[in-house]
Parts: structure tokens; C-alpha cells; sequence
């Protein structure tokens, strides 16, 4: 399937934000949007999701224009991580997870057996089955993201919006998310992720798109798009591309952007 | 297998629930200054199912059939409701201090029997009034949100405009009591407000009911969906709710229960907010049987202190006094005994 934005430009009331942005993504892609904060990631996210209303342009699946009002039918292609939160009730997670089958719920009736099921399966397919009968609000953030993504799943969409799948992880709970993003890839989930950290866009999309503060929004592959001159440009700061030998894994040679540190003060005159 | 024996435990609760609530219902018929045998009670009722001759005195028919058995109807249908409905706002508020007046349905029935009282209104018109300015009261929040959010913020403006116009009622019940007559009218106005069953007759019952049920019956149908609209608009939407329509529909139902609750019993505190974190306590927060389990539990608090109030001396108490004197120090309890987050 094809998600495709076209000159969509968003905000809030009268002010936009967002503007001209353009791009498509298709089943098994992994798009990442880098960008500093403020710039609008997250505006951009919610006219995704159909939680603001767009300015102008348009969004299509597959060339149909996506329907925001038919709530079902658009949760039934467009699965929401959002960023690990604590909700104000103690809920058991199997039956947060399992609210992701409201999608095939009718307004009147709780899910059933097969649900629930359903959702244990899914649990189990993250790796954290031991889960299932813990409390929401006493397990850790990385657990509740895994257990916000399997919600997420339960809707059984073709796309994924994650936003900021890892922020608030350890560095260890990061990659396993990361992980499982790329195995969702690898299944045909379409994904789009923002994250602060661009090497996160080499460890597992194909696509990355980056926005700065002057509205300019860049997309296409990783290569093309994770660049020296563009991390620079979007982020004030000077960084290095680095390429890293993980031998000893099947894996080729990994990309790594580092940062450099000693000059940030020179640098930051220049921009000043 | 924890899971089923989870749920297994909210089941065995709920059902509890249900016999300790029948049990205190016969109860109740007998507690009062009236002395009733258990053999009046049957005579009654058995005369009245079979529509035989009634063996008891007028006096003893009457005082089971038109005060006590309408008082205890009142309380359970009134204490349910108020936990049902601040169950409901604490799910839809993503808040558990919620209470059920929060939109300003309370403030509004009280103004409106206030203002029903100053004009010398027949009785019944104290509900009527009580009633349509309980409603009026949240539609005006409701209103205000509307135009001052844009979609934007919605719940925490609303919350904002409820505030508003709990404030403006106050004052005007304060108003009211100050032009009052203070002979005559001031106490009424007064002792209408602390709240209390005393004075509710079987007509009251049944004029109850009707709000009662077109807010309980899309509570209990919808209960499930709260679950998920307490993790936010936006989360509830991207998982395929219409939480626009939901809530509203959640927000009219809670506010008819409420609004008809206040006008058949005055002011009545503390229930719609200690019984629902009691019941979250014992079921959990799923809505499924945490909304059950509120409904009951409510019904026998309120019975049992509606009891309390008519028996513990010799005058009777006003029951929002009643509910607030309990209420309190049980709050505090289950704040100490909680266990995780906010039950």
C-alpha cells in the first residue's frame, strides 16, 4: 500500500506550521522524522493522524483520500503509538492492549475471548508476554511502549505512526524498540517514526525526512537525507559521519553521526 | 490464568455486591420509628401480589408501602447514580478527583430549587426547577467550552467552565438565601440544600426513574468504551472512537442522573467521588466491572446512611451532612490503604 502526503500544510487556528510537506511511503518502508524541537514534528504528526485539520493539500491511501471522520475505518489502517504516558487508572495491560480491537468492536459490546487472546498472542510476539497480567502504571517505560505498540497492533493496520517510539528509554530498552520496528518492517508495516537521534534512522528505516526551523521539509532515503551538512543546518551543531565495523555481526558496516563537541562554542558565534 | 482469577474476583465482588444490597433492603424496611414485624411485611406484600384482603392495619400498609419502601428505592436509585456518574466523569475527566457536580449540575438544581422556594412554588416544582437548572448548569459549561476551546483543549476548559458556573450558582444561592425570608423561606432553602430523603414520596420514585434510566441504561451499555477515553481524545480516536459523539452522550448521561438525583435529595456529597475509587479498589478500573460494581456499592453507602440518618437520634440528620461526616475519614482510609497509583 501507498501513503502518500501531498503539499499538506497544518497549525493550529490560523497559524501554519507545517508547510508544503510531500511524501509517500510504502508498505515495509520505515520513514524517520528528524528535526529540532518546535519545528513542528509533532503538528505534522497529528494532521497524519487526522487529530487537526489540515490547512491545505491532502492525504491518500493507495490514491484514496484518507476519511478522518469514519473513525473505525481510519484506526483500521493508521495504528498511534504515542509517547510513553501514565494514564490516572491502574489498568492491567492485557486489557489495554486489547483496546485496540475497538476497531472491530461495535459501540455496545466489551471484546471478547478471542480478543483477549488475540492480544496474548501479540504480547508474546514482542517478547513480553510476562506482561500481560501486570499493572499498566507499575511496569517501566520500556515496557509500556512495547505494551502501547502491541495496542497499537491489535488494530491490525497497515501503517504505524510512532511518535518518538524511544524517548524517556534507556539505552538498551531504545534498541529493543528500534528492533522491533524493523521486524514489523520486515512483516509489511508501513512506519513512520520521529526521533531526536538520527543514528536511530540508520539503524532501521530506509527513509528519513528532516524538517528545520525555516519550514523546509527534506525527504528521501537515509543516505540522502542523514548528511553531515543537513544535520548540520537542522540542528546547529557540527557533526561527523562516522562508519563503524560490527564484524562480528552479519550486519555490513553501520553509520553513526557523532557529534563534535569542541567546536559547538565556535560554532554557535557563527550562528549568532 | 491470574486474569481469569481477576476477573473471577470483580464477578464474585459484583455479586456480592447485589446480596449485600437486597439483604439491606428488607433491612431497611424494618429500621425506623415504627415498630413492623416480619409478618406485616408479608401480610403486605403477599396481599399485594395476590391482590387479597390485607390482613395489617391501614397504618402499618402505609407506612411500608408509601415511606419506607419509597425512601429505599430513593437512596439505592440516588447513591447509584451519583457513583455511576462520578465514575463515568472520572474515566471521561482522565481524573480520579472527580466528582459528579464538577460540571455544575449540583450548583445549578440547587439555584433552581432556591428559586422555586423564594417564589412559593408548589413542591413539586422544586424538582422540576432543581432539575431543568442541574441541566441548565452543565449546558452552559458545556456552551462555554464550546465557544472558548475550538476543539482545542476540550476537556481541561470544560473542567475550567464547569468551575465557572458552579461559582456563579453559588453566589446565587447565597443571593437567594440573603433576599430570602428568614422566617419562613431561608430555612427551607437551607434545609433543602443539605440534602435528605425524608420528605420522598412513592411519586417522586417514579418521577426519578425516568431520567434515571435514559442516563444509566448508555452508561452501562457504553461502559466499556470509558476505558479507552481515559487514555485521552487523541488516543481514543486513533483506536476508532468518535469521542466527540461519546462524550457527549457520557457527559448527558451522567448530568440526568446527577441533575435528577439532586432534585428528588438536595445536595448530596462525597458519594460520587469515595464510592467510585472504593469500588475501583475491589474490581479494578475496567470499566466493564467497574461500573457495576459503583452502582451497587453506592446504592447500599447511601441506604445505609439514609439509615443512620432517620435512627441515629431522635431528630433526624440531614443526609448530605450525613454522607460528608463518613465520607471524609473513609476517603482518608482508603488514601492509606491504596495500594497502586490512583485505584
Amino acid at each position: 500500500m501507498n501513503f502518500e502526503a501531498k503539499d499538506v500544510c497544518a497549525g493550529y487556528a490560523d497559524v501554519d506550521i507545517v508547510r508544503d510537506v510531500s511524501f509517500t511511503l510504502r508498505s515495509g518502508e520505515v520513514l524517520c522524522l528528524l528535526g529540532p524541537n518546535g519545528v513542528g514534528k509533532t503538528t505534522l504528526f497529528k494532521s497524519l493522524l487526522g487529530f487537526l485539520p489540515l490547512h491545505g493539500g491532502n492525504i491518500s491511501l493507495d490514491g484514496k483520500p484518507l476519511c478522518f471522520s469514519d473513525y473505525k475505518r481510519q484506526a483500521a489502517l493508521i495504528g498511534y503509538v504515542p509517547q510513553v504516558h501514565e494514564p490516572p487508572f491502574p489498568f492491567q495491560v492485557l486489557d489495554v492492549v486489547v483496546m485496540g480491537s475497538i476497531v472491530r468492536m461495535n459501540y455496545f459490546s466489551g471484546p471478547s475471548h478471542g480478543e483477549y487472546s488475540k492480544a496474548e498472542e501479540i504480547l508474546e510476539m514482542l517478547g513480553v508476554s510476562y506482561l500481560s497480567n501486570k499493572v499498566y502504571t507499575e511496569i517501566s517505560g520500556g515496557e509500556r511502549q512495547m505494551v502501547l505498540i502491541a495496542r497499537a497492533l491489535m488494530q491490525e493496520p497497515k501503517f504505524l505512526m510512532m511518535d518518538e517510539p524511544t524517548s524517556n528509554l534507556d539505552f538498551g530498552n531504545q534498541m529493543r524498540v528500534l528492533q522491533q520496528v524493523q521486524m514489523l518492517a520486515e512483516q509489511g508495516m508501513g512506519i513512520i517514526m520521529t526521533s531526536h537521534f538520527p543514528d536511530h534512522a540508520f539503524l532501521c528505516c530506509n527513509k528519513a525526512a528532516v524538517m528545520c526551523k525555516d519550514t523546509s521539509f527534506k525527504v528521501g532515503s537515509v543516505q540522502d537525507i542523514v548528511t553531515e551538512d543537513v544535520l548540520h543546518k537542522a540542528y546547529g551543531i557540527r557533526v561527523k559521519i562516522a562508519y563503524v565495523d560490527t564484524s562480528e555481526e552479519n550486519s555490513d558496516m553501520v553509520r553513526t553521526c557523532v557529534p563534535i563537541m569542541h567546536k559547538i562554542n565556535l560554532s554557535r558565534k557563527e550562528i549568532v | 490464568m491470574l486474569l481469569v482469577h481477576e476477573k473471577r474476583g470483580a464477578i464474585k465482588v459484583i455479586f456480592f455486591s447485589f446480596i449485600i444490597l437486597l439483604l439491606l433492603f428488607f433491612i431497611s424496611l424494618f429500621i425506623g420509628r415504627y415498630t413492623i414485624t416480619v409478618n406485616d411485611i408479608y401480610n403486605v406484600f403477599y396481599s399485594k401480589l395476590f391482590n387479597t384482603e390485607c390482613l395489617v392495619s391501614n397504618m402499618v400498609q402505609s407506612v411500608i408501602l408509601k415511606v419506607r419502601i419509597p425512601r429505599i428505592f430513593a437512596a439505592i436509585l440516588i447513591g447509584g447514580a451519583l457513583s455511576s456518574a462520578g465514575a463515568t466523569y472520572q474515566g471521561l475527566f482522565k481524573n480520579p478527583m472527580v466528582s459528579p457536580d464538577i460540571l455544575g449540575a449540583s450548583a445549578g438544581a440547587g439555584f433552581g430549587a432556591a428559586i422555586a422556594i423564594l417564589i412559593s412554588l408548589p413542591f413539586i416544582f422544586i424538582q422540576i426547577f432543581a432539575f431543568i437548572f442541574g441541566i441548565l448548569g452543565v449546558g452552559i459549561a458545556y456552551l462555554i467550552c464550546k465557544i472558548v476551546s475550538r476543539g482545542k483543549d476540550a476537556l481541561l476548559i470544560l473542567i475550567l467552565a464547569g468551575m465557572i458556573v458552579s461559582t456563579l450558582f453559588s453566589s446565587l444561592i447565597t443571593l437567594s438565601k440573603y433576599i430570602a425570608d428568614p422566617y419562613s423561606k431561608l430555612p427551607e432553602i437551607t434545609y433543602w440544600l443539605m440534602g435528605g430523603l425524608s420528605a420522598v414520596s412513592g411519586s417522586d420514585v417514579l418521577l426519578l426513574i425516568i431520567p434515571f434510566m435514559c442516563g444509566i441504561i448508555p452508561l452501562f451499555l457504553l461502559r466499556w468504551q470509558i476505558n479507552a477515553m481515559a487514555f485521552g481524545d487523541e488516543e481514543a480516536k486513533a483506536m476508532g472512537l468518535n469521542t466527540g459523539k461519546l462524550r457527549a452522550i457520557f457527559i448527558v448521561s451522567a448530568t440526568l442522573l446527577t441533575a435528577s438525583s439532586v432534585a428528588v435529595s438536595g445536595m448530596i456529597g462525597w458519594i460520587g467521588l469515595v464510592i467510585p475509587h472504593l469500588s475501583r479498589m475491589l474490581v479494578g478500573p475496567n470499566y466493564k466491572y467497574l461500573m457495576p460494581a459503583s452502582f451497587l456499592i453506592g446504592g447500599s453507602f447511601l441506604l445505609i446512611v439514609d439509615n443512620l440518618a432517620r435512627t441515629l437520634f431522635t431528630m433526624e440528620i440531614p443526609l448530605g451532612i450525613l454522607t460528608s461526616i463518613i465520607g471524609a475519614p473513609f476517603f482518608v482510609y482508603l488514601l492509606i490503604k491504596r495500594k497502586r497509583g490512583w485505584v
